[in-house]
């Protein structure tokens, strides 16, 4: 009997171990690195830190948080026909993959709002998909009123063990209430504040692609740029993947910068920067997505041969699979060198693509306003800035194809924007979307790049 | 029927009907109004009602920034930490006693979102009105002190306001807090203050897309119509529920921008709200409107018009019934007359045939008596005179009443034969001859119509023996009777005479129509007061007439008769 008893025991304390280990695995990784260890020594230069996160794998859809979910769809007049048949079906197939533990409310907007379904759990899916069957459409766009309705139904239920998100499709211009992107912005901003996310799935050439981007990046949501509604169907399923994929939330991130390192700038994310402090949070991180944001920081000039920390980073999330708060910590300091053949082979080529991906990310959002400017000249002229430094280190770094990519990209935007004369234009239109969308896939690396995987 | 009496009886159904429905619509259009007024006030109180949701969110809003912005001491990343966390809020502030910006300090280095704050607030600071509004409000706290009233001050562009539903205990100062519009990036931004005990003014700026935000999720929705069938129509309590029809409320702002709207009502652009009221502090520079659609307005004044209406054609019934009976009344008793005129017609035909038995036989026997002697037929004689000049009297009666029945059944028609007027004149008065002897008239003649032209000789007859009977009747006391008769281009004129009491000229008329007589006594003369008509009726048939005259010596009474 006493044996027995021992083998149980000692089988217990396996488990236990076994659970640590799993433990250990259901935590976000952080990674602290800058693009050259080592510096050269004895001058003020720029570098750049890259902080990154990496959400832990989920094993299985029985592990994901709940979800509430509010979709709030566009039924202005210009929806009708196809389109709202196609985001009907879109939305219909994509509630199949919720559970009975899953909210969802239905908004619908036109030239004033319809809670079509008040938040409710998904118990009853019959009710839900009949009443969205029966959505036509007609009006004008009362987009703000939609979203203010979503947040409200979301905050229903608003709870930090819910992954919670309003899913908005529009086609058009916001011409009911508040329309300006600032505003818009502001209010996901708000959002974000709560643990609310919005994605805006953007349908077609028509809508007003800075005000839905500036809603999604602003609340941590995503932003799609759909050209044809028969796309709808997947959109939806990618976005409900997602949501239904969140492994961490409220990712705060802080970090500190030593005295006598000025920090410049945040690329990646919108940040604060109050004195040595850079504070920012992250909405989501997804199951084994890797996500980062990077530092531009001043250094002075330091001795060869000497150390110096360049950051302290500490970083605070709500693990949706413990529904705990943890917290992880990260340092990473850079050496000064006179040789340059060591500062050159310091490079770290991933964190280099990073950054290099944001900074052209930052350089192309200043193109597209020049065109809506309508400055076309100045445009083509940061087109071509962006593409001349995308190739020097392509050059630097052949190895990143992602860079390769966005070199490649830029090429195509500077044929679509040939021959435009107007920044009415429709191949205006389009490259404008395309820069957005592409800018807001890099600044929130939502699509998970080959040269970002381990 | 007549078409006089046709029109009496439009006029009996018609006339009330016009004033009643002059009066009722008058009514009708003032109760109109009450109703119209009546709905407005109920929008009107259906908007206060709203705008009660507003001023309690905007009080739920102020509890939470007034513990939000309790603070006496503080250290920057703290202030950052709570902006960071706070969805409502923008920025924090904090003023010295002395007026001086403590936070978000200019002088340190400052966040993007602290250095775009100051950009757009800057002339707050520097400016007096941020620091007019708490001075006054302190001002206002000290003379009315614990019951502050809410400011109706507003200026242009900025307006400031109080309200204080929740006070710490405490002494007057740490009592004054409000709201302060402040206009930045295209719009209304609102900023509430409260001042500590220490003195320093602690504010928060409040983000713009954020409470419209959540202002829009207080208000209600545009629910789906279960089912639009069965609009209007119903009770004026039913038509004034304004859930039984569209409606569409609005929010706008200063620029009269929609900022939401709810209501399944589609209202045109340019359309003047229904009723509109300003919003509860501190937006008064914002209105809510409420629209009705047309239809609706006139449906509410249509419930009063429908029972007016309902109300007329209800009078004009039975003022229909009321005539529809008077008219049959009437016309049983034309029916009766009718009859009794027939009858009466039918008998004096039935008369004849005896009568004209009677005159022949009565002739046979002066024959009879003629061929007796004198001594033996004398007597006789006289009395068979009487029954013969009361036969013909019979005669010339009957004749009339049966003349009389044709004029009016308008069968009469003259039969025209050639003859000369004389001899038939003379024939006609010696048929009276023996009776007006007997009354002692001297009959004069003077005939002057020897041609003989086309003439109905039972005309001739009935004329002259009417008014040569009326001499007999009326005018006996004259003694005298002229006859006087010419011709010329074919007309034929006659004149009847005599000496008696004559017509006064107001009753010339009179005497033509039928039934009238002079003196309705008994005791006068006897007669059926149709003689006159009837002698007019065939001259006119004639293509004549009969006038009156005025006597050459101012006695007495001349007929003048023409005929051709």
């Amino acid at each position: 009997m006493k044996a027995l008893t021992w083998i149980q025991t000692a089988f217990l304390l396996c488990g236990v171990v076994f659970a640590r280990i799993g433990e250990a695995s259901d935590q976000v990784k952080l990674d602290v690195t800058p693009v050259r260890g080592i510096l050269k020594e004895g001058e003020k230069q720029t570098t750049w830190i890259r902080v990154g996160v990496e959400g832990f794998k989920l094993e299985s859809s029985k592990q994901r948080p709940p979800v509430n979910l509010a979709i709030v769809l566009d039924k202005s007049g210009s929806m009708k026909g196809e389109k709202i048949q196609q985001a009907i079906r879109g939305a219909i197939d994509a509630l199949s993959l919720l559970g009975p533990n899953d909210i969802v409310s239905v908004i619908t907007y036109d030239s004033t709002v319809n809670v079509l379904v008040p938040a409710t759990k998904m118990t009853d899916i019959e009710t839900v998909t009949k009443a969205i069957r029966s959505i036509t459409a007609d009006g004008n766009t009362a987009l703000f009123a939609g979203v203010s309705k979503g947040a409200a139904e979301i905050r229903k239920f608003l709870d930090k063990e819910r992954v919670n998100r309003v899913i908005l499709l529009s086609d058009g211009i916001a011409n009911v209430g508040p329309s300006s992107p600032g505003e818009l912005g502001a209010l996901g901003a708000t959002l974000l504040k709560e643990n609310i996310s919005v994605s805006s799935l953007g349908l077609g050439l028509g809508y007003n692609e800075d005000l839905m981007v500036q809603l999604a990046a602003k609340s941590g949501g995503n932003h799609q740029f759909i050209e044809q509604a028969t796309e709808l169907a997947d959109v939806f399923r990618k976005e409900f993947d997602d949501v239904l994929s969140v492994v961490a939330q409220e990712v705060d991130i802080q970090i500190t910068i030593p005295p006598g390192i000025r920090p410049v700038r945040v690329l990646g994310n919108e940040a604060d920067i109050n004195g040595q402090q850079v504070v920012t949070r992250l909405a989501q991180i997804y199951s084994r997505q890797n996500k980062h944001i990077v530092i531009e920081v001043e250094v002075p000039a330091t001795e060869n041969g000497s150390k110096l920390q360049l950051a302290n980073v500490s970083v605070d999330y709500t693990n949706m699979k413990t529904n705990q708060r943890d917290r992880l910590s990260g340092n990473t300091e850079v050496k000064f060198s006179m040789s340059a053949a060591e500062v050159e082979k310091s490079l770290n080529g991933k964190v280099l693509a990073d950054v290099v991906a944001l900074v052209s990310s930052e350089q192309s959002k200043i193109a597209t306003s020049f065109l809506d400017a309508g400055d076309l000249t100045r445009c083509r002229q940061a087109l071509k800035e962006n593409g001349d430094f995308l190739e020097r280190n392509v050059a630097l770094y052949p190895s990143d194809s992602r860079l390769l990519e966005l070199s490649r990209a830029n090429k195509i935007q500077q044929v679509q924007l040939d021959g435009v004369k107007s920044n009415s234009d429709p191949a205006a239109n389009v490259y404008r979307k395309g820069q957005r969308a592409l800018s807001y896939g890099v600044d929130q690396q939502l699509e998970p790049k080959p040269g970002a995987k381990p | 029927m007549k078409p006089r009496s046709i029109i009496l009886i439009l006029l009996i159904v018609l006339l009330p009907l016009i004033l009643l429905a002059g009066a009722s619509l008058r009514l009708a259009s003032s109760e109109k109004e009450t109703l119209q007024k009546r709905f407005r006030e109920l929008m009107e109180d259906r908007l206060r009602d709203i705008n009660g949701g507003i001023r309690r969110n905007f009080e739920n809003i102020e509890r939470e920034m007034q513990q939000l912005t309790a603070i006496d001491e503080f250290d920057v990343s703290q202030l950052r930490q709570l902006i960071r966390i706070q969805p409502r809020v923008l920025q924090l502030f904090v003023i010295s006693e002395k007026g001086q910006l403590l936070y978000p300090d200019p002088t340190q280095t400052l966040n993007s979102t602290e250095r775009n704050f100051l950009l757009n607030t800057a002339k707050m600071f520097t400016g007096q009105d941020l620091r007019d509004a708490v001075l006054q409000q302190e001002n206002r706290s000290e003379q009315n002190g614990m019951l502050a009233e809410p400011s109706i001050s507003r200026t242009q562009d900025k307006l400031q306001d109080k309200q204080a539903p929740l006070r710490a205990p405490g002494g007057l100062f740490n009592a004054a807090q409000g709201w302060f519009v402040w206009y930045w990036d295209r719009g209304l931004n609102l900023i509430y203050w409260q001042r500590r005990s220490s003195g320093q003014i602690v504010g928060v700026a409040l983000e713009r897309g954020r409470w419209i935000a959540d202002l829009i999720a207080e208000l209600p929705d545009t629910a789906v119509a279960p089912n639009s069938s069965g609009k209007g129509n119903g009770s004026v309590s039913q038509q004034l529920n304004p859930n039984s029809f569209e409606t569409r409320f609005r929010l706008t702002n200063s620029s009269a921008e929609t900022i939401y709207q709810w209501g399944p009502f589609n209202v045109s652009d340019g359309v003047e709200p229904f009723c509109e009221i300003p919003v509860a502090a501190p937006l008064h520079s914002w209105r809510l409107q409420c629209f009705v659609p047309e239809e609706q307005l006139n449906l509410t004044g249509r419930s009063a018009m429908s029972g007016l209406l309902a109300g007329l054609i209800a009078v004009a019934l039975a003022l229909l019934a009321m005539a529809w009976v008077l008219y049959r009344d009437y016309a049983s008793g034309m029916r009766e007359a009718a009859q009794q005129v027939s009858f009466v017609n039918q008998v004096s035909h039935e008369l004849k045939t005896p009568l004209t038995n009677i005159r022949l036989y009565a002739e046979l026997l002066e024959t009879d008596l003629a061929s007796m002697s004198p001594e033996d037929a004398d007597r006789p004689m006289g009395r068979l005179n009487v029954i013969l000049s009361e036969g013909q009297r019979l005669s010339r009666l009957i004749g009339n009443v049966l003349t009389f029945a044709r004029q009016k059944r308008q069968s009469l028609q003259p039969h025209r034969q050639l003859l000369v007027p004389d001899e038939l004149i003379k024939q006609i008065v010696d048929r009276f001859r023996p009776a007006l002897d007997s009354l002692a008239i001297r009959i004069d003649l003077e005939l002057d119509a020897k041609v003989a032209m086309p003439i109905d000789p039972d005309f001739l007859e009935q004329i002259l023996g009417n008014l040569i009977s009326n001499v007999e009747k009326y005018a006996a006391s004259g003694k005298l009777m002229r006859v006087r008769s010419s011709q010329a281009e074919g007309v034929l004129t006659l004149s009847v005479e005599d000496a008696g009491p004559g017509i006064p000229i107001s009753k010339w008329d009179e005497v033509f129509r039928p039934f009238s007589r002079l003196s309705q006594s008994v005791s006068y003369a006897a007669g059926t007061g149709i003689g006159l008509s009837i002698a007019r009726g065939l001259a006119r048939e004639h293509g004549g007439d009969i006038t009156i005259c005025q006597n050459e010596c101012d006695i007495g009474c001349r007929f003048r008769v023409t005929m051709q």
